[in-house]
């Protein structure tokens, strides 16, 4: 049992990692901008196919993972200065924008890669077991779990330390008193709003090397990543570090012991948190 | 914030929900027009394989060039998601307001019981599974507009029990399978046979279908110390497990026994060469010895540059017998009551083999137990043994085998089977 307990346990928060990772990008806009990003699945979705044409080009997973990124960014650059800019601060007009963004890219994508459901291979190194003394565990996972830490510690590095996350910080809690003081806030708006289309392709080549995707998984990664914002807490990084360990966790524990309720009890916490701190565990009121 | 992030949840709630695309009707021909409605995942766990069975029946209908008995066809393609709610959904708008009369489909198990139900509504239409393999489609209280072309889970897998303990001498065997009526079938035909033989059972885990793809969890309840585990998963399901079944150092220490969609193309193009070996139970292969087979093969490797699957084929033949229906009542499918006669008759060679259906209107066909080799640079499953005439009571009697409850997560058990009158 001390085996299998480990086991549900290592489950359960490297699921977290995987989560946490999916969901970074999209608090950077939702939670922290409070920018209603709907079309953050099909960000991914988009990072994991242009990771399968750049694999099938160059061969190399290092440069899927650099190249789609880069690409998503610059994707969530043209966005933002195009159209989301005309409708900032408009909560429904921009959930109608994004939400339609990610259907046509997501028709776009059936269009061009069919239905067939597709992975990406992840360097051999990263996909052998690895022996932890008295259980072998599945390398990637632990890898996935790395990066996710990795990008916790550099945002929060970001947020709290440097001119661009004062600005950020300041400019969440009250945005006209900071342009007021001559601080160009839509430049920083913009720079957030690159960096979490940076990190969301990450996670979607990440991902589609771990989990197959196919059209349609923009749904499940838009509905999880809310999920875990959602149980976090709004506007708060270490409230999505919890979230995901949260969700991961009742997914892992509730898969194992009685799996029939694993959706009762992922939007049961949903429910008890909404109702009791409908600002999530580490949100704040504002 | 309140009211804006209500307002998204329902969207996404929207999004989710409302996405199954709408119908595709080709051009309307001229003249006295057959209106054929065919029921297929487009979207989905299942769209990867969706697209293919659409291929099979405009396979199967530009082989006789649209025209039957005299009356151009015109057909109506509809997704259903592989969702039961979706497939009524469409079955209704097809018969309201196209006034179609013959349905082809579902695919999926769950549509294929509430179509059954369904079916009391619409007596007016003929409907031919050509997927679906939940197996009270066409037992326990038969509906005369229902007819299934293509099997029961359980049908194609009696054989395969028996040949696990006979011939590969396993003694236990863990199941892994999708929690609905589908896989309860297909595992229950497996392990009747197999626990009869002398076989048992240490696990069976049920993973709930369309839902997260993380097999993690499951994969640590799978005891270590079996000979074999029955995995009956499909489409994006299957290549999640085996890539994650192979990360976690099982792959090669515990072997495989496929259920009948577990090997298919599809899954087999990305994950083929981790399932060399690889045995399981169906009615279909990548090579099976029929002209029938050759001829669908080739046209349809010419249309989609990929090997036929199980489901492009089940919907080949599904259109092949409504045609030979067809063909002898001279197109009249509104004489629904000499159509379903014709069709009750119909005795056919396919890709599948010898086709016909029984008093249940449930098709017998040849049961088989494949296995994974390359070929080439391609993946197929190869045909090990045949096992002909199979229908979907296997070896047991028909009024024994319906007086039971139908195979769920923890049937059948010994006991049960104990008692079990054969024929």
């Amino acid at each position: 049992m001390n085996v299998n307990l480990l086991m549900i346990l290592l489950n359960g928060i490297t699921y977290a990692g995987l989560l946490f990772m999916v969901a970074s990008g999209f608090t950077l806009v939702f939670g922290l901008m409070r920018v209603v990003n709907l079309a953050h699945g099909i960000f991914y979705l988009l990072a994991a196919y242009l990771g399968l044409l750049i694999y099938r080009t160059t061969g190399s997973w290092w440069l899927c993972l650099i190249g789609s990124s880069l690409i998503v960014a610059a994707c969530a650059f043209v966005i933002h200065s195009t159209l989301l800019r005309r409708v900032q601060g408009d909560d429904q007009r921009e959930t109608l924008l994004t939400l339609g963004i990610s259907f046509v890219v997501g028709d776009l994508l059936l269009a061009y890669f069919g239905g067939m459901p597709q992975r990406l291979r992840a360097p051999e190194m990263f996909s052998v077991p690895v022996s932890l003394g008295i259980l072998t565990y599945p390398g990637f996972r632990l890898f996935v779990l790395g990066i996710a830490v990795f990008i916790g510690v550099f945002l929060w590095a970001l947020l709290k330390f440097t001119q661009l996350g004062r600005i950020i910080r300041a400019g969440v809690d009250d945005r006209d008193m900071v342009a007021v003081l001559g601080i160009d806030i839509d430049w920083a708006f913009v720079a957030v709003f690159v960096l979490a289309g940076f990190i969301t392709g990450l996670s979607g080549v990440i991902g589609g090397s771990y989990l197959v995707f196919a059209p349609g998984e923009d749904i499940h990664v838009l509905t999880y990543s809310l999920i875990v914002v959602i149980v976090g807490g709004l506007g708060s990084l270490s409230g999505v570090a919890l979230g995901a360990l949260v969700v991961g966790l009742i997914d892992s524990f509730s898969k194992t012991l009685v799996p029939a309720f694993t959706m009762f009890f992922l939007f049961g916490t949903l429910m008890l948190v909404l109702a009791f701190r409908p600002h999530g565990l580490r949100g704040r009121e504002k | 914030m309140k009211r804006p992030l209500l307002f998204v949840v329902v969207l996404v709630v929207i999004a989710g929900l409302a996405f199954p695309a709408g119908g595709r009707e080709a051009a309307a021909p001229e003249g006295d027009v057959l209106k054929v409605g065919v029921l297929a995942p487009l979207t989905g766990v299942f769209a990867g394989g969706g697209w293919l069975i659409v291929e099979g029946v405009k396979l199967a209908f530009e082989g006789v060039d649209y025209q039957v008995g005299g009356r151009p066809v015109q057909l109506f393609i509809e997704d259903t998601g592989a969702r039961p709610e979706m497939a009524i959904q469409k079955t209704q708008r097809l018969v309201e307001r196209e006034g179609v009369q013959l349905i082809i489909g579902p695919l999926s198990g769950g549509e294929g019981m509430a179509m059954k139900e369904f079916a009391d509504r619409i007596p007016n239409v003929t409907v031919v599974v050509a997927g679906a393999a939940s197996e009270d489609i066409t037992m326990r209280g038969i509906k005369p507009n229902v007819f299934r072309t293509s099997y029961s889970g359980a049908q194609v897998m009696f054989p395969f029990g028996e040949y696990a303990y006979n011939e590969l001498g396993m003694r236990q065997v863990a199941v892994i399978a999708s929690d609905y009526a589908f896989p309860h079938s297909q595992v229950g035909g497996f392990l009747s046979t197999f626990l009869l033989a002398g076989g048992e059972v240490p696990a069976r885990i049920w993973v709930p279908f369309g839902g997260p793809v993380d097999f993690s969890s499951y994969i640590a309840q799978i005891p270590r110390d079996i000979d074999g585990l029955f995995v009956g998963l499909g489409g994006t399901d299957a290549i999640n497990f085996v890539q994650q079944f192979k990360e976690f150092g099982l792959l090669g220490q515990i072997p495989i026994l496929g259920g009948s969609i577990f090997v298919d193309p599809v899954v087999l193009s990305q994950v083929g060469e981790d399932l060399i070996g690889v045995k399981a139970g169906s009615h279909y292969a990548q090579e099976l010895p029929y002209p029938e087979f050759r001829a669908f093969e080739e046209a349809f490797f010419a249309r989609n540059q990929m090997p036929t699957s199980l489901w492009a084929a089940d919907y080949f033949v599904a259109t092949q017998a409504v045609i030979a229906a067809l063909e002898e009542v001279g197109g009249r499918i509104e004489d629904q009551a000499g159509f379903r006669e014709a069709l009750r008759n119909v005795e056919l060679d396919t890709p599948r083999g010898p086709f016909r259906f029984d008093e249940f209107q449930n098709v017998v066909l040849t049961a088989r137990i494949t296995e994974v080799r390359k070929i080439g640079d391609q993946y197929r499953n190869i045909v090990i043994k045949n096992v002909p005439d199979q229908d979907q009571f296997g070896p047991f009697d028909p009024d024994w085998y319906q007086a039971q409850p139908p195979f769920g997560r923890d049937t059948p058990t010994l006991p049960m089977l104990r008692q079990a009158v054969f024929r």
